[in-house]
C-alpha cells in the first residue's frame, strides 16, 4: 500500500465519475491531437515532397496566399539564379490543381523539366516515363490512380488535351502520390503559359552550409525583388489555409486545456467533498498536510493521464478516418511523432495538477476536529 | 486551560494532570466537554487559552502537528472511521503513507499486529466483511502501527455489545500496560471506566472530582 | 430672416450632397474601368449551368483571355471541354467610342469568321459577351443609389443609364465593394425596366496587392430561368498576349 495505489483505489470507488471525467478530457486531448496532426501535416507533406525530390530551396513569387504562387517567365530568373555561388542546379515546375474527371475532387497536375532530377526519386510501378518533352503522356502516382480509377492505357482528358496514362509511380511523398505527372513543355501547353514555371528548385553544392544557403536567400531578396527564395516548409507555412488550420488547431489546444483543468477541478472538488470526514480521520492518524495534497493531485494526475493516452488513441484514429475521406485523399499527410505525444502527454498531466491544486490544497487545509465530525 | 470552540465554552477552566502509562477515564454527561477536551489532547483543536505540556514539550510550540500526532498519539474512534475500500491489513498500513521506512517493513509490522489482535484470518477482509469487534480491533492495530506514546479513545466501545466491548477493552488495556502507553479514553459507560487506573469526572466544561485507583 | 438663411443653407448642403453623391458615383464608375486595365490576363471557368427545369447540363470548360486599356478593351473566350465547345472561340473588342465587334470562330487555324450578336448567350448558359466587356462603366449617366451590405460586405449601390435608346440592355444596378474594386452584385434591366439577368458573386480571392480582388465564384441568374454558376479555378493574371491572340478582331470586316 502506498500513495499512488491508495489515490488509484480512491478513483475506483467511483467508476462512473472516474469514467466521465477521463472521457471529457480524452475527447478535448483527441481533438488537439487531430487537428494539430493535420495542421502540421499538410505542412510536413510539402516538405516532405520537396526533400524527397532532394530540392534545397525554391524560388517564387511573393505574397501569394494561394496554394499555388502565381506562374512567371523563367528564363531571365532562372539565369540569374544559376549564376549564383554554390547553386548547383536550376529546374523549373508547374503546378495547378484541375479537376480531370467528373466524379473525383480536383487532383494535382504536375509538369516538372524533361530529365531533369526531380523524376529520380519516384518509383515506377508500372508502365513507363514519358519518353520526350512534348510527348502528350502522363503519370499518374498510385494514390491517383485508385481515386481515379485508371491504369496504365487508360486516357484521362486534361484542359480539353487527351492524354494517355503510360506508367503508374509511388512516392514517398502523399502529395505526389496522388498527383498527375508529364513534362513541363506539356503542362505549359495545356495550361496557356509558355516559358512559366510558378517554382524553381534550387539544389545548392554538396558542401553548401546553413550560412551559404542565407546568402541565397539575401541575394535573390536583393537581385530579384518581387521573389523570394525559401524551403518549400516556408512557402506552405504562409498559406492561408495552413495557416487557419494552425490557428485552429492553437485555439483547440487552449480551449481542450481548459476545458480539461475545469472538469479535473470539479471532479476533484466533488471527490474531496465527500470525503472531508475520511480527510479528518487521516489527518488525525498523522497524515502531514503535504501528503494529503499529494494524495489529491495524484488522482487528478492519474486521471487525466490516462484521459490524455486514451485521447491520443481516438485522436489518431480520427485522423486516421479522415485521411482517407475522398475530398482528404491524397492531400493530407498526418505527422505523429513521438516527441509529439510525449508534449501531449505532459499536457495532460499539467491539466491533473493544474485542476487538482486548489482541490488538494483546500482538503489539506481542513480542521481534523471539524472534518471528522462531517455527516 | 480554557477551549473556545466558537459557540460555548467548551473547555472552562481545565486543569489537569496525567501521569506517564495511566490509564484515564473521562466520563461526563453530554455537553460536558469531554471530546474537546480529547481533541485539544489530541492537537486537533487548540486551546483558546492555557498552557499543555506533553514531556516538558509545549503544545504551543509544536512545528508540525500531524508530525507530533504521527509520532506519539493514536486515535480510537467510536464508529471506527475505517476506510471502506481497503482490506484490514492496508487499513493498518494507511497512517504510514508519506512516512520515511520501508513498505514491506510498515506491511509486516501491521501483519504482526492484527495477529496480535486474533486478525490472523482476516488480513484481507474488506470493513464490511468485519464485525463490529474485529473492526476496532483493526483500529486499533492502525493507531499502534507508528508506535505512538499515548492512546486516545472516543467511546471506543460505544457501537459494540457487551461481548465485543470487554473484549476490546481487555485488548487496550493489556496493550497498554504492556507497552507502557498512556491510555486516555472517554467513555459514558461506567462498566468501562471502573477499569481505569483513575476517572475524570467532567461537567459543564470543568472538572468536577476526579478519583482514581490510586487515591 | 433666419429662417430663410437656413432653408437656403439646407437646399445648398442638399444639392451640394446630391452633387458630390454624383462626382462620387462618376468616380467610381472611373475606377471601375481602370480596376480592369492589364496587358493580358487568363481565367479558366468551370461552367455548370441548370436549366429552368431543373435540369443539370454538363459542366463546361472555357477560357477567357483579355487584353483591357483605356482605349481598347478585348476579350476571347476559347471553348476546352466537353468536345462540342472545344476550339470554339467567340472574340470580342469595345472601342473607346463604344463600338463593339464581336467574331466567333471554331479551329485555332482560323477559317470560317463570322460575327455573332454580342448580346447573346453563349454555349447555351447565361454567359453573354457583352458582359464580359461591362460597356456600362463608360456611359454618361451614372446615379449613386444608396448603400448595401452583400455577403458581410458593403458596397455602393450605382445605377448606370444606357443613353442610347435602341440598346438591348438600358439600365445596369451594381453594387460595387469599393475595396474589393469588383460589383457585388449587377442587375441588367431590358427597354421595358424588367430584369433581364443578375449576377451575384458568392466569393471573391485576393488579387495580390492592396486588397483589390477578383470574383471567385458567381452566378448568373436569368430571371425566373436558366442559372450558371462559375468557378474560376486556375488563371494568369499576367499572360502573355501574342499576335494571335486577338488576330479574328484585326481583321478587316467584310
Amino acid at each position: 500500500m502506498n500513495l499512488f495505489r491508495f489515490a488509484l483505489d480512491n478513483l475506483y470507488r467511483r467508476p462512473a465519475r472516474s469514467m466521465l471525467t477521463i472521457s471529457a478530457i480524452a475527447l478535448g486531448i483527441a481533438a488537439v491531437v487531430a487537428l494539430t496532426s493535420i495542421a502540421w501535416g499538410f505542412e510536413a507533406s510539402w516538405q516532405k515532397a520537396n526533400d524527397a525530390r532532394g530540392t534545397d530551396l525554391i524560388v517564387t513569387r511573393i505574397a501569394s496566399e494561394n496554394t499555388m504562387p502565381s506562374p512567371f517567365r523563367s528564363e531571365k530568373v532562372q539565369q540569374t539564379l544559376e549564376a549564383m555561388p554554390q547553386v548547383k542546379e536550376v529546374v523549373g515546375l508547374l503546378s495547378e490543381m484541375l479537376t480531370v474527371s467528373e466524379d473525383s475532387p480536383p487532383v494535382f497536375v504536375f509538369g516538372w523539366v524533361y530529365g531533369s532530377y526531380l523524376w529520380d526519386h519516384l518509383k515506377l510501378m508500372d508502365g513507363r516515363w514519358p519518353n520526350e518533352r512534348m510527348e502528350q503522356v502522363v503519370v499518374i502516382g498510385s494514390l491517383a490512380s485508385e481515386m481515379l480509377h485508371k491504369k496504365t492505357g487508360d486516357h484521362v482528358e486534361i484542359e480539353g488535351a487527351n492524354f494517355e496514362i503510360v506508367g503508374i509511380f509511388e512516392s514517398s511523398a502523399v502529395v505526389e502520390n496522388g498527383a498527375l505527372l508529364m513534362t513541363l513543355d506539356q503542362a505549359q501547353k495545356i495550361t496557356d503559359k509558355p516559358g512559366k514555371v510558378n517554382v524553381l528548385n534550387i539544389k545548392v553544392d554538396a558542401n553548401a552550409s546553413e550560412a551559404d544557403m542565407n546568402a541565397i536567400k539575401a541575394q535573390v531578396r536583393q537581385a530579384l525583388p518581387g521573389f523570394v527564395a525559401i524551403t518549400s516548409g516556408e512557402l506552405v507555412r504562409k498559406n492561408a489555409v495552413v495557416r487557419l488550420s494552425k490557428a485552429m488547431s492553437n485555439a483547440t489546444i487552449l480551449v481542450a486545456s481548459l476545458v480539461g483543468a475545469l472538469v479535473v477541478f470539479n471532479t476533484m472538488l466533488m471527490s474531496i467533498s465527500e470525503r472531508t470526514r475520511e480527510i479528518g480521520v487521516l489527518l488525525a492518524l498523522g497524515w502531514q498536510r503535504s501528503t494529503i495534497i499529494k494524495l489529491i493531485v495524484s488522482e487528478s494526475i492519474i486521471l487525466s493521464l490516462v484521459g490524455g493516452a486514451v485521447g491520443i488513441l481516438i485522436g489518431v484514429g480520427i485522423t486516421w478516418g479522415l485521411e482517407h475521406i475522398e475530398l482528404m485523399r491524397g492531400k493530407i499527410d498526418a505527422i505523429f511523432s513521438l516527441p509529439f505525444f510525449f508534449a501531449v502527454l505532459g499536457l495532460s498531466v499539467l491539466l491533473g495538477i493544474l485542476g487538482g491544486l486548489y482541490p488538494a490544497v483546500k482538503a489539506a487545509r481542513l480542521l481534523p476536529s471539524n472534518a471528522l465530525r462531517h455527516e | 486551560m480554557h477551549f473556545d470552540d466558537g459557540q460555548t465554552k467548551a473547555l472552562n477552566g481545565v486543569d489537569l494532570e496525567i501521569g506517564a502509562g495511566e490509564f484515564v477515564a473521562i466520563v461526563g454527561p453530554s455537553g460536558s466537554g469531554k471530546s474537546s477536551l480529547l481533541n485539544v489532547i489530541g492537537t486537533l483543536d487548540a486551546p483558546s487559552s492555557g498552557e499543555l505540556t506533553f514531556q516538558e514539550q509545549a503544545y504551543s510550540k509544536i512545528r508540525d502537528a500531524s508530525l507530533f500526532r504521527r509520532e506519539n498519539i493514536g486515535f480510537i474512534f467510536q464508529s471506527f472511521h475505517l476506510i471502506p475500500t481497503l482490506s484490514a491489513l492496508d487499513n493498518v498500513v494507511v497512517p504510514t503513507i508519506g512516512c520515511a521506512g520501508s513498505e514491506s517493513e510498515f506491511r509486516a509490522r501491521a501483519e504482526d499486529l492484527l495477529i496480535q489482535l486474533g486478525l490472523r484470518e482476516r488480513l484481507h477482509h474488506f470493513p464490511n466483511k468485519l464485525s463490529g469487534g474485529e473492526r476496532q480491533r483493526v483500529a486499533i492495530a492502525r493507531a499502534l502501527i507508528n508506535r505512538p506514546r499515548m492512546i486516545l479513545a472516543d467511546e471506543p466501545t460505544g457501537s459494540l455489545d457487551s461481548v465485543n466491548a470487554t473484549q476490546v477493552l481487555d485488548i487496550l488495556s493489556n496493550i497498554a500496560k504492556q507497552e507502557g502507553l498512556t491510555l486516555i479514553m472517554v467513555t459514558h459507560d461506567a462498566t468501562v471506566s471502573a477499569r481505569a487506573d483513575r476517572i475524570v469526572k467532567m461537567r459543564d466544561g470543568k472538572i468536577e472530582n476526579t478519583h482514581g485507583a490510586t487515591s | 430672416m433666419n429662417i430663410r438663411i437656413l432653408l437656403i443653407l439646407f437646399t445648398y448642403l442638399f444639392f451640394a450632397e446630391a452633387h458630390s453623391a454624383e462626382q462620387e458615383a462618376h468616380s467610381i464608375a472611373a475606377m471601375m474601368q481602370q480596376a480592369k486595365y492589364s496587358n493580358g490576363f487568363e481565367a479558366r471557368l468551370n461552367i455548370s449551368v441548370t436549366k429552368a427545369n431543373g435540369a443539370q447540363a454538363f459542366p463546361l470548360k472555357l477560357a477567357v483571355i483579355g487584353q483591357v486599356a483605356a482605349d481598347k478593351q478585348r476579350v476571347v473566350i476559347r471553348g476546352i471541354s466537353p468536345d462540342w465547345v472545344r476550339e470554339q472561340y467567340f472574340a470580342v473588342e469595345q472601342l473607346q467610342d463604344g463600338r463593339i465587334k464581336a467574331v466567333q470562330y471554331q479551329t485555332a487555324k482560323m477559317a470560317e469568321f463570322s460575327p455573332f450578336d454580342v448580346n447573346a448567350k453563349l454555349l447555351e448558359s447565361n454567359l453573354v459577351a457583352w458582359d464580359m466587356l461591362s460597356p456600362w462603366w463608360g456611359w454618361p449617366t451614372q446615379i449613386f443609389a444608396g448603400r448595401g451590405y452583400i455577403n458581410g460586405r458593403d458596397c455602393i449601390n450605382i445605377r448606370s443609364i444606357n443613353n442610347n435608346k435602341n440598346a438591348a440592355i438600358r439600365e445596369v444596378e451594381s453594387c460595387v465593394d469599393q475595396q474589393a474594386k469588383v460589383s457585388l452584385k449587377t442587375r441588367l434591366f431590358g427597354a421595358q425596366q424588367q430584369l433581364l439577368r443578375m449576377t451575384t458573386v458568392v466569393k471573391l480571392m485576393a488579387k495580390g496587392e492592396e486588397g483589390a480582388m477578383i470574383a471567385k465564384k458567381l452566378t448568373i441568374q436569368e430571371a425566373g430561368k436558366m442559372r450558371t454558376e462559375i468557378e474560376v479555378y486556375a488563371g494568369d493574371d499576367q499572360y502573355q498576349v501574342s499576335p494571335e491572340t486577338f488576330a479574328a478582331l484585326d481583321r478587316p470586316t467584310s
